[in-house]
């Protein structure tokens, strides 16, 4: 799409201030840093090299030096400083900052993420009521698990971890070197290379029941680097939903390969891995999910499920 | 291109260093003779600036109208105040600079992503661009909206009714007069007054259709004074009391209920767990996974609802 003489006085205007902060940089660089395209920032500054105060002689016009591989200002006349926050940009700011304030351990970073989060919310001087807000959930980690994790991760350490598998319902020992973290729907996981599966797992914090720093064997270290070629293989698995499920399938948008309405219930196919895991949330599923195929994995979820209804005879 | 030769853009910028430079009130007629850019009849050139000025005013600028002279109020005047044209944070820190840059980058979706890296580039145009300094903290992961966020972000802003078709136990049309946005549990939410239903509802923005359109009329509804989007989840989350259950478990196994139980041991293969629970779905989800490694013994209604629930799946 075309963009409008708008969104470019935007661009045009913010260019000003930043070139004159960050002076030699080339059009490759400024396109990169204001996500367009190295032509338009070439016109833009062409454009910038006509504009200037009224009289709009050399003294009145905005100057630089402008060249392919270095770009300058002289005199940015009256546009040296940067124009004011909009409420969408302090908006992000502010909701990035309520993401991460519940995520940070150490006290002093704590406090100067919740003061700059004052900061910007008094810049927006409004009425009181903002327009989106992050609706805080309850605490699903454990702050000394966190802690020993966060440790592996800056000193790239290993770690040796209890660890309650969601998909087996067993508890295991392992040995795992920590890559990164993440948030997803308020729970918190590390991605860790695991010694016992060969492979990286996530692993999510509430599940975690201890985990110590170790160090990892001469033999773990050499099964790192190994590379897994082959994805173990896919079952296609398809299920027809009640519409009150529809938020599993939201939840487990990468597993689903597709989801089409079928009179008032939902027909998805899953392409997925770990069958263990999928039977047992299906099964946890409310109200009606009939599996359609395959078969193997028809005959084991009506197996299960007669199994457990055994149970209450 | 314009009569005059001058762009647009060219214009609007130059429009904006005029009034920005200017500490009394230019008055129209001075603005047509000294800023490059406007030609033609006066007709034209009014049109021109009026629809330049709302330009700028949506471009955030705040342009003030006024007068020299309080003896002719009605020659108005325009100009823009410096102190409330440009960004004073104070300074920032290599940390802080950090912490928002952490920020700004925690959004996949591409209105508050892409604002987030224009606030960004601002602080850079104050601090030039700084060596990034790791922080180690995770990345949130939260569902991305895209279209959908940039539309009704304006619509809870400019106060436009919405319509679009929502997807939840039945697709049904709704209108919507709405109060604001929330990120709740990773995925956003439009929270606002049902038109139809007279109630203030919330809608997961995942389940509204692309048939979303707002009005075109601005400032339709006002938002209740006393509507705040936080008090309205934790209404939600702390409608349930706990109510108390009693479930027989293998030895060694059921681990997630064993993680919030207070477990006896039973017999050799069995243990006894009890537990306080906010909401039936979540224990009867959390019994279910554990297969046949839990069951449930009391109180009996809920046994038997947990049988009927079962039941529901085996007979479609």
């Amino acid at each position: 799409m075309a963009e409008t003489a708008l969104e470019r006085t935007s661009r045009a205007l913010d260019l000003i201030p930043f070139v004159a902060a960050n002076p030699g940089l080339s059009i490759d660089e400024l396109a990169l840093k204001f996500e367009s395209t190295p032509s338009q920032i070439f016109k833009d500054l062409e454009m910038l090299f006509m504009c200037g105060l009224p009289g709009y002689t050399h003294l009145e016009l905005i100057d630089m030096e402008l060249e392919e591989d270095y770009v300058a200002i002289r005199n940015p006349q009256n546009l040296d400083k940067p124009r004011k926050l909009s409420r969408i940009e302090t908006a992000s700011l502010t909701l990035g900052l309520d993401l991460l304030i519940p995520l940070i351990g150490d006290e002093e970073l704590k406090r100067k993420a919740v003061d700059l989060r004052g900061r910007f919310t008094a810049l927006l001087n409004e009425d009181a009521e903002p327009i989106a807000t992050v609706i805080q959930g309850e605490e699903n980690s454990r702050a000394e698990v966190d802690a020993v994790i966060a440790q592996a991760l800056a000193q790239q350490s290993s770690l040796e971890i209890t660890y309650r598998s969601a998909s087996t319902d067993e508890i295991s020992t392992r040995i795992v070197s920590p890559i990164s973290t993440y948030v997803e729907r308020n729970h918190l996981y590390t991605i860790a290379f695991c010694s016992k599966a060969g492979e990286e797992r996530h692993f999510r914090h509430d599940r975690i029941l201890s985990a110590r720093a170790t160090e990892v064997s001469e033999r773990q270290k050499t099964e790192r680097p190994r590379l897994v070629l082959e994805k173990p293989d896919l079952l296609e698995v398809t299920a027809l939903f009640a519409p009150r499920n529809r938020y599993f399938l939201e939840a487990h948008r990468s597993i689903v390969e597709s989801v089409v309405p079928h009179g008032s219930d939902l027909l998805a196919t899953f392409s997925i891995g770990d069958y263990e895991w999928l039977l047992r949330e299906l099964l946890a599923l409310p109200g009606r999910v009939e599996v359609l195929g395959p078969p193997e994995f028809l005959r084991e979820f009506y197996g299960r499920l007669d199994a457990v209804l055994s149970q209450y005879r | 291109m314009s009569e005059s030769g001058v762009e647009k853009s060219e214009r609007l910028i130059n429009l904006t260093m005029a009034l920005l430079a200017s500490r009394r009130f230019l008055t129209k007629a001075e603005i047509f003779r000294s800023v490059e850019g406007y030609a033609g009849s006066p007709e034209t050139m009014e049109r021109m600036f009026e629809r330049d000025k709302n330009d700028l005013r949506d471009l955030g600028l705040e342009i003030e109208v006024g007068s020299e002279d309080p003896l002719f109020e009605d020659e108005a005047g325009y100009r823009i105040n410096p102190k409330r044209y440009s960004l004073d944070i104070g300074e920032l820190d290599q940390t802080e600079l950090a912490l928002l840059s952490l920020a700004a980058n925690q959004w996949q979706n591409s209105l508050l992503s892409k604002s987030g890296q224009r606030a960004i580039r601002k602080f850079e145009s104050i601090e030039g661009v700084q060596e990034p300094v790791s922080l180690a903290l995770p990345f949130v992961k939260s569902e991305i909206p895209a279209e959908h966020f940039a539309l009704l972000w304006d619509a809870v802003e400019s106060r436009k009714e919405v319509t679009f078709t929502y997807h939840s136990l039945q697709s049904t049309v709704r209108r919507v007069a709405p109060y604001g946005l929330g990120l709740h549990q990773g995925f956003w939410y439009l929270i606002g007054l049902d038109l139809d239903k007279s109630e203030i509802r919330n809608f997961k923005i995942v389940r509204i259709d692309s048939d979303l359109s707002a009005g075109k009329k601005a400032g339709v509804f006002d938002r209740p004074t006393d509507f705040s989007l936080s008090v309205y989840f934790d209404r939600r989350d702390g409608e349930n009391e706990g109510e108390d259950a009693v479930l027989d478990i293998r030895v060694g196994k059921a681990q997630e209920i064993r993680a919030i139980a207070s477990v006896q041991p039973l017999n050799d293969d069995w243990d006894r767990a009890e537990i306080t629970y906010s909401s039936r779905g979540e224990l009867f989800e959390m019994t279910a996974k554990s297969l046949t490694s839990a069951i449930i013994t009391e109180p009996a209604d809920l046994r038997e609802e947990f049988i009927q629930w079962l039941k529901e799946k085996r007979h479609g």
